[in-house]
């Protein structure tokens, strides 16, 4: 086919891409399930909702404990954009941009809380080899 | 036929040890659920088994610090399944014999004082869907929720279908769901309804509360058991109560009124019937 019209779409640049928090969050999982030697992993339970709200809920999980969950915190989207979102854990805080994000998630996986709860169910896990 | 007695008691911070002791053994309860406790593990379990040794506290992989448990069922039988860090529910496996399993949550809803109506029904429908996805995911639908949710069998967040849809019809509830705009919404059965008002109770609901507000419905039921589909059948109706004497003494004050020296709310009481 013959093109007859000039390119009518901008410029996309790829790496500019942002980048969505449900994809910063597999990539912490990745490395929990690294860091734990796999006792430990997480998943993201995602709802959607008529009003275009989009939840993700980030729970760790250990396999040897009958897949036990603990929810550790949300995040919530307004809709198909992914900034800014909320993030509701011990307290509630709005994520403006992928590096806030990246801060608070660290924040929360370095808390005295979130380390206790990781060594109890590592801890409860290895009591627990044939489950 | 073993039947299972269970008991939820929101204690309002209330040293209660021996009320709960008291309850349990005039009732044979087999699994207590207590939120808003304030109470030393060691000295409610040496209350308990003060006659015998039967009550266990399960392992302490449970991080709900607002949902106790104990049950009279070995640790082993007891299985943790999943919770939160707002610790608005707790959830557990109880296996009741060699074939049957059943699904317990524990729900502590924010309270009416701190939270607006809507707010709490929100919060409602989080933990409604967080139940269904854990029932989905483990393929096991025997499912009770007990607990104290601060809100009333009507209220939005028990009856709408994207939360907890409880009505009170269990032969509807039996048929399991319904489908509304093209999408199934899973049913739970919501006994309370029959809690609520004097005719053929004991008293008219769980929970006291008059104020010089134009609307104000005096007795609440904010404690409620609800029932999965699969577990109506075991579910012994004329068993649902709230208790207003630990069958030493009344838990009531004059008028008939909890007497919040023990606490402001009333114990719940059912059981389940498995053959």
């Amino acid at each position: 086919m013959t093109i007859k019209t000039e390119n009518l779409w901008p410029d996309f640049s790829v790496e500019e891409t942002v980048i969505s928090p449900k994809t910063i969050l597999e990539e912490q999982i990745q490395f929990l399930g690294k860091g734990t030697k796999n006792v430990l992993t997480a998943n993201i339970r995602t709802e959607t909702f008529e009003n275009g709200e989009i939840k993700n809920i980030f729970q760790l999980v250990a396999p040897k404990l009958d897949g036990y969950k603990y929810t550790l915190f949300t995040l919530t989207q307004k809709d198909i954009r992914p900034f800014p979102c909320k993030f509701d854990g011990e307290k509630t805080f709005s994520i403006k941009n992928k590096e806030t994000l990246i801060e608070r998630l660290r924040v929360v996986f370095n808390s005295d809380e979130t380390k206790e709860i990781i060594k109890i169910l590592i801890s409860q896990s290895m009591d627990n080899p044939k489950r | 036929m073993q039947r299972l007695n269970f008991l939820f008691w929101n204690t309002n911070r209330k040293p209660l040890i021996k009320e709960i002791a008291n309850i349990a053994k005039h009732n044979s309860i087999d699994v207590i659920l207590l939120a808003e406790h304030k109470l030393n593990d060691a000295d409610l379990l040496l209350e308990l088994n003060s006659e015998s040794d039967k009550y266990e506290i399960p392992r302490p992989i449970f991080k709900n610090s607002k949902i106790k448990i104990v049950t009279k069922f070995s640790a082993d039988l007891v299985i943790p399944v999943a919770d939160e860090k707002h610790n608005r529910y707790t959830s557990f496996k109880i296996k009741i014999n060699e074939t049957e399993e059943i699904l317990v949550f524990g729900v502590h809803l924010p309270d009416n004082r701190n939270n607006k109506s809507e707010s709490i029904n929100s919060y409602a429908g989080e933990v409604a869907r967080a139940i269904k996805a854990i029932e989905e995911e483990k393929k096991l639908y025997k499912t009770i929720v007990v607990g104290d949710f601060n809100l009333n069998p009507y209220d939005k967040g028990m009856v709408d279908a994207c939360s907890f849809h409880a009505i009170m019809d269990s032969e509807i509830v039996k048929k399991g769901l319904r489908v509304v705009s093209g999408k199934e919404y899973r049913y739970f059965y919501n006994p309370m309804w029959s809690l609520h008002g004097d005719i053929g109770n004991n008293v008219a609901g769980s929970y006291f509360y008059k104020n010089a507000e134009l609307v104000n419905y005096h007795w609440n039921v904010f404690d409620q058991v609800l029932l999965g589909p699969s577990l109506i059948d075991n579910f012994d109706k004329n068993s649902l109560k709230f208790i207003d004497s630990d069958g030493v003494k009344t838990l009531l004050k004059k008028g008939a009124l909890p007497n919040k020296k023990y606490s402001d709310h009333l114990p719940l009481m059912f059981t389940l019937n498995f053959s």
